[in-house]
């Protein structure tokens, strides 16, 4: 009897969000999973997509070869400011997108292998670089002078220290500060000239802090001045960044204060630094790579760093550190520590506990991201939330992703001359870069946090990254192939426009696992591949709304009356455009309308002069020109209005009640420049305009304008068109 | 010129692909959905997906295949 013919089965394989798996055989790797894809991304479920370009995201800086370190450091009261430094010149420079602003040059250093600390607190904003060698004194930048050596040094336990000038000055002049290490307070000497006696020197101490400093000696700078410091004080020099007053002449001059064996500087020449519980912390010199100091508390370049007592020493060379919470982590290359409690020694109420037999080789690697702290050495790329770890590598269910492949990119490994670089994008993705001895780029990957899935990225070959977070969430890369960082948010959204990376063009592979791998043979048929890929535009269709000669604006008229909406969509228009809005010419830009009296009931007025007029909150927003943004409206009759701009609810209206203008429901809605004041500047683009029920609903109306017209429109009014995204 | 090379290995451990015929895929102007022939024996097949050149847009939405398994005896069962 005929056995009955084996049907052709069709299967289809659309999900790749596992990445890439190489912890099992081929065989083994799972549903989901990959074997290999290299600028693929592959996060979102059902689709596999070619990234976009990493392309030039600032202004260059200086010359130098590349960059080498950088850090997006938000001063109170300046603002933020991406600060990268050059490499071989140790240019320390801000950089926009238009320009740069050089802040000096560091001196000395060999190379910097620990990010940039930014240290906040009381008056002392700065941003801290320590050398590589574990023999030079950091530096500081303080987001508008130069940036500047921690010179000058500082008692530590009572006793004697010398006061010296070096560099022969000719004129110019210094401060002390004098600390009460009991309370904390700091006082400040008047200028004390450069060639002071050590009578001036007492004067000034006596002034500052009466009945407790005693200095002897004789006349600066040829003489050294010795200062007596009594139990319970400090005395430190000032950099000339905080008091104002310098020395000038000579060659490079220096003012000093240290034990009067010129053994210590009085400030750690330490490599890795970081900021905890309000104290700057240094550690591992080339004397004492096992140690780390703390810091005088909210004041590390003018308060006295307690050289003598205030310090820990860990097991092993600390390779890095990172606060948490409530727990500074200290790692050396294999072990994991954490320091509990408040106060440094001397006195100290601190213990020191193992988390793991797990070490970070690259402090550039450390990144932390909500109350966890990520991690890499050879074996891996750990999490830690301060008690006990996992690897980045496991995911929740157990599947090891590419642990071994990672593993097997180490080989000729010296943390000396290797680079193991993090970054973080959207509070989602990592971006872990391995360099080699020569700076050659091994491999970079990116990992879905939140499925812990990696995939295989080209670019960049990055030093160190530097995260921003906050409204407009970036990461950007100091490599050694620009003088300028390179942004990676676009990688996310290809386009057209960022086709190609800032160092070319780009293609991407898929290499998919063995597919319906079981026992016996088959046959395979054929295969369909669902696909889209254009090398042009893509096509992406924004609406142009002109106003050059008036209003220019489209309609949509419900189907029904709605008491509540939520309508979202993106908009973008130019600074010019601001300007000659801000200069009293406001526009609406979105209009609800009612059904009984045709006004509005709720308008979006322009930035900065509150959204629309009495019907709403008039509290100010901020859409940035020349960036699009997600403005979100909420208005329920009776109950609510509100605005949203890129998540965040920048205004609540004020008259959402019955008999004003909230006291309707909602008929239609109108987008677009209404009842404006004309102008060649006044363009605005939008896309994306959705309308429904519930918030980022679309069950009202739905618009991405890739139809490229307006038919799903009402009606339109003056000069509204659709045109390829320019941006 | 935007194209999408598609390779085809058969075996467990893969390694030796081979192209299809209709390779390479041409670049689209909207979503398309394209035969391949595979025309293998194995007990599975990996797919290799390669693009050289910079592209505006590069999606890969499903692959599908047409597998049968062979009558036992095939295998002298």
């Amino acid at each position: 009897m005929a056995r009955p013919r084996q049907i052709w089965q069709n299967r289809v394989e659309s999900d790749w969000t596992l990445g890439i798996i190489r912890d099992t055989a081929r065989t083994g790797i799972p549903v989901g999973g990959v074997y290999n894809a290299i600028d693929m991304l592959l996060y979102k479920p059902g689709v596999a997509f070619k990234r976009g370009g990493i392309i030039q995201g600032t202004f260059a800086a200086g010359s130098g070869t590349g960059l080498i370190a950088t850090l997006y450091a938000n001063f109170p009261g300046i603002g933020g400011q991406l600060i990268a430094v050059t490499g071989g010149t140790f240019l320390v420079d801000e950089l926009t997108e238009s320009a740069r602003v050089g802040h000096g040059v560091i001196t000395g250093f060999t190379n910097i292998i620990d990010p940039p600390t930014l240290f906040v607190g009381g008056s002392q904003n700065v941003v801290v670089f320590c050398d590589s060698t574990g023999t030079k004194i950091p530096w500081f930048y303080n987001g508008g002078d130069d940036v500047q050596e921690f010179q000058g040094g500082n008692s530590g336990a009572p006793g004697d220290y010398s006061l010296a000038i070096t560099g022969n000055p000719t004129s110019g002049a210094f401060k002390l500060a004098a600390q009460d290490l009991v309370s904390g307070f700091s006082y400040v000497t008047a200028a004390i000239d450069w060639d002071a006696s050590f009578g001036d020197v007492q004067t000034a101490l006596e002034a500052a802090a009466p009945n407790t400093f005693v200095t002897s000696g004789g006349d600066l700078p040829g003489t050294q001045i010795t200062i007596t410091v009594p139990t319970d004080w400090a005395v430190s020099v000032l950099p000339a960044a905080v008091s104002g007053v310098s020395l000038g002449g000579g060659t490079d001059p220096k003012i000093s204060l240290g034990p009067v064996d010129g053994t210590s500087t009085g400030v750690p020449t330490a490599i890795h630094s970081t900021v905890h519980l309000q104290r700057l912390i240094l550690a591992n010199s080339s004397v004492y790579p096992n140690r780390l100091w703390f810091g005088p508390l909210l004041n590390p370049t003018g308060g006295a760093w307690n050289m003598a007592e205030s310090w820990w020493d860990m097991d092993a060379a600390v390779s890095g550190m990172a606060s948490l919470s409530n727990q500074l982590l200290v790692f050396s290359y294999d072990t994991m520590w954490r320091i509990i409690g408040d106060t440094p020694p001397p006195g100290s109420n601190m213990t020191l506990e193992p988390i793991g037999h797990v070490g970070c080789t690259d402090a550039r690697s450390i990144v932390l991201l909500e109350g966890q702290c990520i991690f890499a050495n050879p074996k891996g790329v750990y999490v830690t939330t301060g008690v006990g770890y996992e690897s980045l590598f496991v995911r929740p269910d157990g599947i090891s992703t590419i642990e071994s492949y990672w593993q097997s990119l180490f080989d000729g490994y010296d943390p000396a001359t290797w680079t193991i670089s993090c970054g973080l994008y959207g509070r989602r993705f990592l971006v872990v870069t391995l360099l080699d001895a020569d700076d050659t780029l091994v491999k970079t990957f990116l990992c879905d946090l939140s499925r812990r899935a990696w995939v295989e990225l080209t670019q960049p070959r990055a030093r160190m990254y530097a995260n921003v977070f906050g409204s407009s969430e970036e990461v950007y890369a100091a490599t050694m192939d620009f003088s300028y960082l390179m942004k990676l948010g676009g990688i996310f959204t290809p386009l057209y426009a960022n086709r190609n990376d800032a160092i070319g063009a780009f293609g991407c592979s898929l290499e998919t696992r063995p597919l319906a791998y079981s026992p016996g043979l088959k046959a395979f048929g054929d295969a369909h591949l669902s696909y889209d890929m254009r090398a042009t535009d893509t096509g992406n269709k924004v609406m142009k709304t002109d106003g050059t000669s008036g209003n220019a604006y489209v309609t949509f008229d419900l189907l029904s009356n709605e008491p509540e909406v939520w309508v979202t969509a993106r908009l973008r228009f130019s600074s010019a455009a601001r300007a000659f809005w801000d200069a009293g010419n406001p526009p609406t830009l979105m209009v609800l309308d009612a059904p009984i009296d045709i006004a509005e009931i709720f308008t979006v007025g322009l930035p900065g002069d509150g959204y629309g007029s009495a019907n709403d909150a008039g509290a100010a927003g901020n859409v940035v020109a020349g960036t699009w943004a997600t403005v979100e409206y909420h208005y329920e009759n009776g109950v609510i209005v509100e605005v949203y701009v890129d998540g965040n609810l920048e205004a609540t209206g004020s008259e959402p009640s019955a008999g004003g203008y909230g006291d309707e429901d909602v008929s239609s809605l109108l987008i677009g420049q209404v009842q404006i004041f004309a102008d060649a500047a006044s363009i605005v683009y939008y896309d994306y305009v959705n309308m429904g029920t519930t918030q980022l609903g679309t069950d009202l109306f739905s618009d991405d304008f890739s139809s490229g017209n307006l038919a799903a429109w009402t009606s339109t009014d003056g000069d509204v068109t659709v045109v390829a995204d320019p941006f | 010129m935007a194209d999408l090379a598609v390779y085809v290995s058969v075996g467990a451990e893969s390694g030796a692909y081979v192209l299809v015929p209709e390779s390479p895929l041409p670049e689209t102007s909207a979503f398309a959905r394209r035969r391949l022939t595979v025309s293998k024996d194995s007990e599975c097949v990996s797919f290799y997906f390669f693009q050289q050149f910079s592209t505006a847009r590069t999606e890969i939405y499903a692959l599908e295949y047409d597998v049968r398994p062979y009558q036992p005896d095939a295998e002298g069962v």
